[in-house]
């Protein structure tokens, strides 16, 4: 896909790749904000569970890879609002997942950070594609956000790209019960260039107020 | 069809102090998804495709076959299951939020509690046997009068946080549940009010047990230790037991002066992984017992001994240690 498509052109080619977008550094930018605009509708974000590795005190950074991780490089980014769609500066969200083989880090924190919402409730981190853990179908990136006025939200990011889903989550987001919603089955965009790609994602969340 | 074979066995532990355990009962049957057996060790009950089928452990005899063999009952269908302390009812909860309470003379439903309108996850009767404590995904705690059959009351439990396991103190006058959100919860029994939150652990806890003063609550899970926490000062006073394997359950003895914390490997939850006796006073490890390529079912321990349950393709095996004496006097 080249960067001069409309952005009509790249929301139809994610649909027709099942949520695999393959863009060029400069489309990527449109791609991620045609996926924001078509999820700002979702709101409360649907909840998932908290699971048996979340580990309180995660350290404040948005990089959470290291030049010698092994996986897919993985870029989210995503903004916190409220059910109103006012943006909730200054949230928390607590991030961890499985590294590329599936194992969580119970010793250590590899994988897991804090981040703090900034201006407009932008948020984003760097770390690797999940692996697949053993006890769960489909790959996913725990959430924990909390925000003044506003319940905590348990939520949980999966990828339309995961082989679960076949290329159809809205069909198929059930082959996990843990998956809540085919909304929370975000559209994956690969771009870089061959000797460097990255997976991108957006994921905005939504918390309803106390 | 489940047929029935018993066998004996020998095995032998390994570190910290070798110990034996002294025979194997295996029960042929076909694919099984939890074993339990009851504090007394009279009565097993395992979990198949089919259904729960309970047996009378010593000599084998299966009692009957219970669930809802013809639909539902799977390995996902029942959530949560315990026996009562006289091993007089078995109690079996379900996707759906009933709790089976069943007579284990002859495997009859005695009676079905409609308790929440979310999956049951943790089930625990008091030691009088008279209260059921039960945990939902509902994230609330409800305290169930299995003799008048009625409901107590529901507490708030975990904000966040879904509950693996709830235990009442040995008087009674006390609940606890270990969340997801890694906090320990602790209501009153009689009022139904929060009495302490534990917030020091960092990681999810998913077995529990009190001291038999009931001054203490131990937990144990995801960070593999297993932490004391004094529930009059509301303080983890002490930490120990760091191993591979995260704890799955923990198991007091009978006279209270250790605990049984057995284990499982997070990775693959079929390999084996084992079961440690740990001194409460000291902290120390003092047996070791593994059982080889077995799936770990549940532990009960009893003035005459230990039974442990376990899972393979070739059935399910209950396994028995001594007397495990430790010399030492109870917390």
């Amino acid at each position: 896909m080249g960067h001069n498509h409309s952005r009509r052109d790249v929301l139809q080619m994610c649909t027709a790749l099942a949520g695999l977008t393959l863009t060029t550094s400069r489309s990527t930018e449109a791609a991620i904000d045609l996926t924001q605009e078509a999820q700002k509708k979702i709101c409360p974000t649907p909840r998932a569970v908290v699971g048996p590795f979340y580990k309180k005190s995660a350290p404040k950074r948005h990089v959470l890879r290291t030049t010698s991780d092994p996986g897919l490089p993985l870029s989210v980014n995503g903004r916190v609002f409220g059910a109103r769609g006012e943006a909730l500066d200054g949230a928390t969200i607590e991030v961890w997942h499985a590294d590329h083989f599936g194992r969580y880090d119970v010793d250590g924190y590899q994988f897991r950070a804090t981040l703090v919402a900034g201006a407009e409730g932008k948020y984003g981190f760097e770390s690797i594609m999940p692996g697949h853990y053993p006890d769960r179908v489909a790959q996913h990136v725990h959430y924990l956000i909390n925000a003044r006025g506003h319940k905590p939200l348990v939520t949980q990011l999966y990828f339309a790209t995961d082989q679960v889903f076949e290329g159809n989550p809205g069909k198929n987001f059930r082959r996990d019960p843990l998956v809540p919603s085919a909304d929370v089955v975000r559209p994956v965009v690969l771009t870089g260039d061959p000797n460097k790609v990255w997976a991108a994602v957006v994921f905005d969340l939504c918390l309803e107020p106390l | 069809m489940w047929t029935l074979a018993i066998e004996l066995l020998l095995v032998v532990s390994g570190p910290p102090e070798a110990h034996s355990l002294h025979e194997e009962q295996t029960i042929r049957s076909e694919k099984l998804n939890f074993v339990l057996i009851s504090d007394d060790g009279r009565h097993i009950a395992a979990l198949g495709p089919g259904g729960f089928k309970l047996w009378e452990r010593n000599p084998v005899h299966l009692i009957g076959t219970f669930g809802d063999p013809a639909s539902r009952a799977n390995a996902w269908w029942f959530t949560a299951w315990a026996f009562s302390p006289d091993g007089k009812t078995l109690a079996v909860s379900d996707v759906e939020g009933t709790v089976g309470l069943y007579g284990t003379q002859r495997a009859d439903l005695a009676r079905r509690l409609t308790v929440s309108e979310s999956s049951v996850s943790s089930l625990a009767f008091s030691p009088d046997g008279r209260l059921l404590g039960i945990t939902s995904a509902d994230h609330l705690v409800r305290i169930w009068d299995v003799v008048a059959n009625r409901l107590l009351w529901v507490s708030p439990g975990a904000p966040i946080g879904f509950m693996r396991d709830v235990a009442f103190s040995p008087d009674g006058g006390k609940i606890a549940a270990v969340a997801d959100d890694a906090n320990v919860y602790v209501w009153d029994v009689s009022t139904g009010t929060l009495s302490n939150t534990f917030e020091d652990t960092l990681m999810a806890s998913f077995g529990l047990a009190f001291t038999r003063d009931g001054k203490h609550l131990m937990v144990g899970g995801a960070s593999s230790e297993i932490f004391v926490l004094n529930l009059s000062a509301g303080t983890l006073e002490q930490t120990f037991g760091r191993e591979r394997n995260v704890v799955a359950s923990l198991k007091l003895s009978p006279r209270g002066d250790m605990v049984a914390s057995r284990y499982r490997n997070p990775a693959d939850t079929a390999k084996p992984a084992p079961i440690i006796v740990w001194d409460i006073a000291s902290g120390k490890a003092k047996f070791k017992l593994e059982i080889p390529n077995t799936h770990f079912g549940a532990v009960s321990w009893n003035e005459s001994g230990m039974f442990v349950t376990s899972w393979s393709d070739g059935g399910l095996h209950v396994w028995t240690v001594p007397r495990l004496s430790n010399g030492g006097k109870p917390r």
